[in-house]
């Protein structure tokens, strides 16, 4: 009884962050508060674990579960991977855009500046 | 984001007519060592555009000092990274022809006139520099079998029959360069650059250049360990649709 009381109180915690948070990334919020219902579900219901294993051919329910949490650690770590694939990509063109804006004009440009000003009357060198 | 080059330290680049609209880009981490030798040997042949990858050293400064335009990453990103933004950069500067040329001194600026003539006499899209349809001094056996293997594997995944795929040197035109999009930031856009080519229809032929193997160089190449790295970014490249 009491670890039942701690993983539904776990659960519900996580499922309220997700609902709490549903605008900002959607799906990946429905998903969460779709597994934390189940999870409650299953933790107040174990025998309907093992009569959904039965029905998919697994000797267990435990079983069941177990699957079932390779497949959806599997999909995040895949989901993880490409959105930082993807970050980086982002990261890089920013990187870019900075380093070529940021280039200084070629030497001979800036002395040709200098050279202009000095005919000017002005200081023909920045201060070092 | 880097300290500013002061001025008055610049050399007055001397190029000659036939090499204006060509920009030769150097990426380069960490090359404060043998930059500036490379910088001045490549003035005569046109801009030289060193890509400064977040280096620590003070490699860009050493760069800009000895002449050359140095855009700078705030942080590092890989040489292919650098190799694509050096090539923007020329790009948007009106270059004509664009040379790629590696930091660490193994490659002969001298190359460079010849193989641009050829560029410009076949009328292809680019030019590949092969170091075994020219000459190699100091490679180990070890080295090449590394070379033969990637190429095999190279030619049976992109089709291309080339004789050397870790080539830094090559000439594109204008067109190439602008068809070309380099999106793997490490050491797989060597291996992409080629699948691009492919993809993109491009005409090309390989020219004889010489690679020279220092020791500091050596130390700065790839290791056999990479290949598997590089055949994974490939793979998530391919998968992402890049």
């Amino acid at each position: 009884m009491p670890i039942r009381i701690l993983l539904t109180s776990i659960l519900l915690t996580i499922l309220c962050i997700a609902l709490v948070r549903r605008k900002t990334f959607p799906p990946a919020a429905l998903s969460l508060a779709a597994v934390c219902s189940t999870g409650i579900m299953l933790v107040w219901f174990p025998e309907f674990a093992m009569r959904l294993a039965l029905m998919l051919g697994v000797g267990r329910g435990t079983d069941l579960i177990f699957y079932c949490f390779i497949v959806a650690t599997l999909a995040v770590s895949m989901w993880l991977f490409f959105s930082l694939k993807s970050a980086e990509l982002k990261i890089t063109v920013l990187a870019r855009e900075i380093a070529i804006m940021n280039t200084k004009t070629h030497p001979i440009d800036r002395r040709k500046k200098n050279n202009r000003r000095a005919s000017k009357g002005k200081s023909s060198l920045a201060k070092r | 984001m880097g300290k500013d080059v002061p001025l008055g330290k610049f050399r007055t680049p001397q190029v000659s007519s036939t090499f204006v609209s060509v920009y030769v880009v150097v990426p380069a981490y960490n090359e404060h060592k043998s930059i500036r030798a490379v910088v001045e040997s490549l003035m005569p042949y046109g801009t030289v555009v060193v890509v400064d990858d977040g280096s620590s050293d003070g490699t860009g400064i050493v760069a800009a000092e000895a002449g050359a335009i140095v855009p700078r990453h705030p942080i590092n990103l890989g040489q292919g990274a650098a190799l694509q933004t050096g090539m923007e950069y020329s790009l948007q500067n009106g270059a004509q022809y664009i040379v790629t040329f590696d930091a660490d001194g193994q490659h002969d600026p001298n190359d460079i006139p010849r193989l641009l003539s050829i560029l410009k006499d076949s009328n292809v899209d680019l030019i590949l520099g092969s170091r075994f349809l020219g000459s190699t001094i100091g490679m180990t056996a070890s080295r090449r079998i590394m070379l033969l293997a990637a190429r095999r594997f190279s030619n049976f995944s992109t089709g291309l029959k080339l004789t050397d795929v870790h080539n830094g040197f090559r000439i594109l035109t204008r067109r190439a360069a602008e068809a070309i999009r380099l999106n793997q930031n490490r050491m797989a856009h060597a291996s992409e650059f080629l699948t691009q080519i492919k993809q993109q229809k491009l005409s090309f032929l390989e020219g004889p250049v010489t690679i020279r193997y220092t020791e500091y160089s050596m130390a700065k190449g790839q290791r056999a360990s990479a290949a598997l790295g590089i055949l994974l970014e490939l793979l998530t490249g391919k998968l992402l649709r890049w």
